[in-house]
């Protein structure tokens, strides 16, 4: 179970243990034979205010995982609280008046917008749905928004392919404030964006969680702009959360052994040094044949990888203050050692840090 | 928008004239196409100056038909094409939109209606309800013919209903009706009408061939259909009367395909700026 | 050739692409080498000409893209833009050749990877069948790939984006050509599959003495592999220097300016310094210094006056105002800083 940041006040969202699992193979004429498991078993609190940023490679389940927290897709298991509400039990009416409070912003500036409408119109549209405003009075507030999102109020009756990336994302932006949202998902929200002008997006969706009292679930692959970010940052692996912690512990020291191979992976942008790196064997597997136990151990480069990891699956616990980890080779963990053992462990589990540290590079 | 394309602008050109023909023609040649001169002589006369493309066997002005049949098979065409295009655009949209099992029953229903072939539905009906006026048997037409139309409306619906945007208006608490109106139709508008306009080409090619075997616009309405059918007992003695329905039927359809080809071709929005 | 010639050369390449709407000027006077066995990175954002210099050194702009007269491309002591289509074409893949962004679209969907990877052997090198296929296997083995006789048998799209960037390295190394280009090699793929392919794409190219022209937007890409660099703006080279003098004092604006913009691990500021502005479309580009625009020191002679490239140091040059103009640089490098 993941652990709120501030346990004294109730977080915004809570989602446990949910799930999304997708019939997979079959054909034109056969039944399913399978399921691919996208979501599987994941929790998680984002308090009040605060980002956390969701980790992951491409097939890791970051992006379903924030879909079913919407509930734009809904869960085949387990349940998300927004504001104290299951999600779940609201009939249709109510879940779109609940849409309100808590909206996307996508990672593809292009897709995101409809070419037959005008950027103005495209923001109006959640005024209109939710009767925030009509008429003259809904014009104002989108002409107030775009200028918000640092657009020109007069470039509301222009079509998105007068914009360039940058500020279709502004749009993308400006769109999900509309309706006055406690809780934003960011998909990806810059990576599409060029290196300049990924700065000015991030920045100002950090001016505007500061100034709008903003919680962020920000999905993201790139580490870099997650350490900037991110207050609590979850790394994902194969439908899961493999580790937990907040921002400076995940950065500084991570435990999990993917966690640790995905820190040691990102260029350094020095050219006097050369990262020392965690090479992974192989591929990340498919999330349709995941393998049994802890979902990284045929990848794993602990040293106390053993029998017991292919049967064993590691439950996300603390191993330090607020950071949990899923590894029942990396202590303290609550499976025992009798427990290990029966499931065939052979190596005591121990603390194994890899130097994330920088060398001099000589050629 | 591109300029558009010159085959576009004269197939555009073509039905128009037509369309014109149909409206105004009554007007420069005010003869009745149902009147019979009851004259020996113009019993399916040659061309002449009072009768430019002939007469008829029962001594009708072939040219007061000819314009009188436009006016029935473009109308004929136009309302098969809207009644297609509505239950078509309803039932694709709905498949794509409204969850799961609608989408099984109304994908059923596209799958057996295009299975039957449609002249043979159109035989049995027309033979089951009698002699229907020439409305309503657009009607049926219509209600024969938007199984593919569907078919397209649904995969490019499920297409942008996938897409971002409309994920965006759902997130945004937008319901089916505004996603279907706001986020879908405008952005297929390009597929519907290419649509819409086959589907009209298609209602009065199946017309004429309905009318071939005696089913088609009950007489004495002229449609192009009904006037090739009465022309083609005279065809070597008096070819006109056939021959000049025919042309206007071909040069009617051929322009439609043109159109519709172009239309889709020619899709205004959603396209990427070619980047250097 | 003599050691002091290049094993390439470009010189005052232009790349128009000649539209209804005007003349975009996507590539305008752009001038590098390269040397034998070197690794020069082309960074820029999108827009700045960098993927469409890449693809004028083997000849693939299309129209209405056109290279233009004068410019230069000097390889192995030919001149490329003088050569015919059929001596052009034994170049590609043999002594010059390519891996693309995306290794999905850049394999051909309907036949496997090992008939694509034997293929080159075949136009090349004009080996038999079963010795074409042999070659293959064992390139595809040297990219890393387990099982590389079984593997060869899959078609692209049962391979995974890392497995299907790996053969087109072995297609782009086979013949060991002298030169690479890589366009964003690593782009499309995950990070710690990127840096095995960094890790692959390095060992490849020194093993076969080739020389590697990066295409990247990824300062830290760059970083990591280049020996010298070159930044592109609006269709242009704004600064080329060796990789750490690049990296320790950028002399233009802009490369300063990415630097400062990009979130980098360890150095995390409240606040990222982002340039203002977007890249102007390259039908339009601003008159005088192309990223006047955009840049916090302009003044009016950057409007009047294209800066042309000026030393900063031996090997490092910048195309901007400010290397000619002490003063102001000094003023402008102790504001950035503050």
């Amino acid at each position: 179970m993941s652990g709120p940041a501030h346990p004294d006040v109730a977080p915004l969202v809570r989602a446990r243990d949910l799930q999304r699992h997708f019939p997979v193979g079959g054909g034109l004429f056969r039944a399913p034979t399978g399921a691919i498991r996208a979501v599987d078993g994941v929790s998680l609190d984002i308090a009040r205010g605060e980002t956390l940023a969701l980790v992951g490679e491409s097939g890791s389940g970051k992006t379903t995982t924030g879909r079913l927290i919407l509930h734009l897709d809904v869960p085949t298991g387990g349940t998300v609280h927004f504001d104290g509400t299951d999600l779940a039990s609201l009939a249709p009416a109510p879940l779109r008046a609940m849409r309100r409070r808590m909206q996307l912003v996508f990672q593809d500036p292009f897709g995101s917008l409809n070419p037959r409408m005008t950027i103005g119109d495209t923001v109006k549209e959640g005024l209109l749905i939710h009767r925030l405003a009509e008429g003259a009075e809904a014009d104002r507030r989108t002409r107030a928004l775009l200028e918000e999102v640092g657009l020109r109020a007069d470039w509301a009756n222009r079509y998105p392919h007068e914009f360039s990336g940058g500020q279709r994302q502004r749009v993308g932006i400006a769109r999900a404030l509309s309706v006055g949202p406690d809780f934003v998902v960011l998909d990806e929200p810059v990576s599409a964006l060029d290196v300049s002008v990924q700065a000015q997006v991030i920045n100002l969706l950090m001016d505007l969680q500061k100034q709008r009292g903003l919680t962020y679930l920000f999905i993201a692959h790139d580490l870099s702009v997650v350490e900037h970010v991110a207050d609590r940052v979850a790394v994902m692996y194969l439908g899961r959360i493999v580790e937990l912690a907040p921002r400076d512990a995940i950065f500084a020291e991570p435990l999990h052994p993917y966690a640790q191979a995905l820190r040691s992976a990102v260029p350094v942008a020095d050219p006097t040094v050369r990262a020392r790196r965690i090479v992974l064997a192989g591929e990340p597997p498919s999330p349709a044949d995941p393998p049994t136990g802890c979902p990284f151990h045929p990848r794993c480069h602990h040293p106390a990888r053993d029998e017991s990891c292919a049967r064993l699956v590691p439950p996300l616990e603390e191993k330090a203050p607020a950071h949990l980890v899923a590894c029942h080779k990396q202590p303290p963990t609550t499976i025992t050692w009798e427990a290990q053992q029966v499931a065939g462990a052979t190596r005591q589990p121990e603390r194994h840090l890899p130097v994330l540290a920088l060398d001099a590079r000589t050629d | 928008m591109r300029p558009p394309a010159r085959g576009a602008a004269i197939a555009l050109g073509v039905l128009a004239l037509l369309g014109v023909v149909a409206v105004l023609g009554p007007v420069a040649w005010p003869v009745d196409p149902d009147h019979v001169f009851d004259a020996p002589m113009l019993v399916s006369a040659s061309p002449s100056v009072a009768h430019p493309l002939g007469t008829d066997p029962a001594s009708r002005d072939v040219l007061a038909r000819l314009i009188a049949g436009a006016r029935v098979s473009l109308s004929f065409g136009l309302l098969a094409a809207v009644v297609a295009l509505g239950l078509g655009t309803l039932a694709g949209l709905a498949a794509a939109l409204a969850g799961p099992r609608t989408d099984r029953v109304i994908g059923a229903l596209i799958d057996v209606g295009l299975a039957v072939p449609r002249l043979l539905v159109l035989i049995v009906l027309t033979a089951a309800l009698g002699r229907l006026p020439w409305a309503w048997l657009a009607v049926t037409m219509g209600v024969t013919g938007w199984f593919g139309l569907a078919r397209q409306v649904r995969s490019r619906a499920r297409a942008l209903a996938a897409g971002d945007f409309a994920r965006a208006a759902r997130a945004l608490g937008a319901g089916t009706r505004r996603l279907a109106l706001r986020h879908v139709l405008p952005n297929i508008a390009g597929t519907l009408s290419a649509a819409a306009v086959l589907a009209f080409a298609h209602a009065i090619t199946l017309e004429a061939a309905l009318s071939f075997i005696g089913q088609g616009v009950p007489i004495p309405v002229a449609s192009w259909g009904g006037l090739i059918s009465d022309g083609r007992a005279q065809l070597w003695t008096s070819p006109w009367l056939a021959l000049a329905p025919t042309l206007a039927l071909v040069t009617c359809v051929v322009a439609a395909g043109a159109l519709a080809d172009a239309i889709e071709r020619a899709s205004p929005w959603g396209r990427v700026e070619s980047a250097p | 050739m003599s050691d002091s010639t290049p094993l390439l050369e470009v010189r005052d390449l232009a790349v128009h692409f000649h539209g209804r709407a005007g003349v975009a000027r996507a590539v305008d006077g752009v001038s590098f080498t390269v040397g034998a066995g070197e690794t020069v990175a082309i960074v820029g954002e999108s827009g700045s000409g960098k993927s469409v210099t890449a693809l004028a050194l083997l000849r693939l702009i299309e129209p209405p893209g056109r290279i233009e007269p004068g410019s230069v491309i000097r390889f192995e002591g030919q001149d490329l833009l003088a050569l015919a289509d059929e001596p052009m074409r034994r170049l590609r893949g043999r002594r010059i050749s390519m891996v693309f962004q995306e290794p999905m679209t850049a394999l051909n969907p309907v036949f496997t990877v090992g008939d694509q990877v034997a293929e080159v052997a075949r136009i090349h090198a004009g080996a038999s069948r079963a010795d074409a296929w042999a070659r293959a296997v064992q390139m595809l083995a040297k990219t890393g790939i387990a099982d590389a006789d079984k593997r060869a048998r899959d078609y692209p799209h049962q391979l995974s984006g890392g497995m299907r960037q790996r053969v087109l390295i072995a297609m782009a190394l086979l013949m060991s050509p002298a030169l690479v280009i890589a366009d964003e090699p690593t782009t499309a793929l995950d990070v710690t599959i990127q840096a095995q392919i960094l890790d692959l794409l390095r060992t490849l190219q020194r093993e076969a003495g080739s020389a590697l022209l990066l295409i990247t937007h990824d300062f830290g890409v760059v970083a990591e592999m280049a020996q010298r660099v070159l930044v592109m703006y609006g269709g242009q080279v704004v600064e080329s220097a060796p990789v750490r003098e690049l990296f320790a004092s950028a002399a233009h604006p802009y490369t300063a300016g990415l630097l400062r913009a990009m979130p980098r691990m360890g150095a995390r500021r409240e606040r990222l310094e982002a340039i203002p502005g977007t890249v102007p479309p390259a039908s339009a580009w601003p008159s005088g210094c192309r990223f006047r625009d955009r840049c916090p020191f302009a003044w009016d002679r950057c409007a009047t006056e294209a800066p042309v490239p000026a030393e900063v140091a031996p090997g490092h040059v910048a195309r901007c105002h400010l290397v000619s103009e002490p003063a102001r640089r000094a003023a402008a490098t102790t504001g950035a800083t503050a």
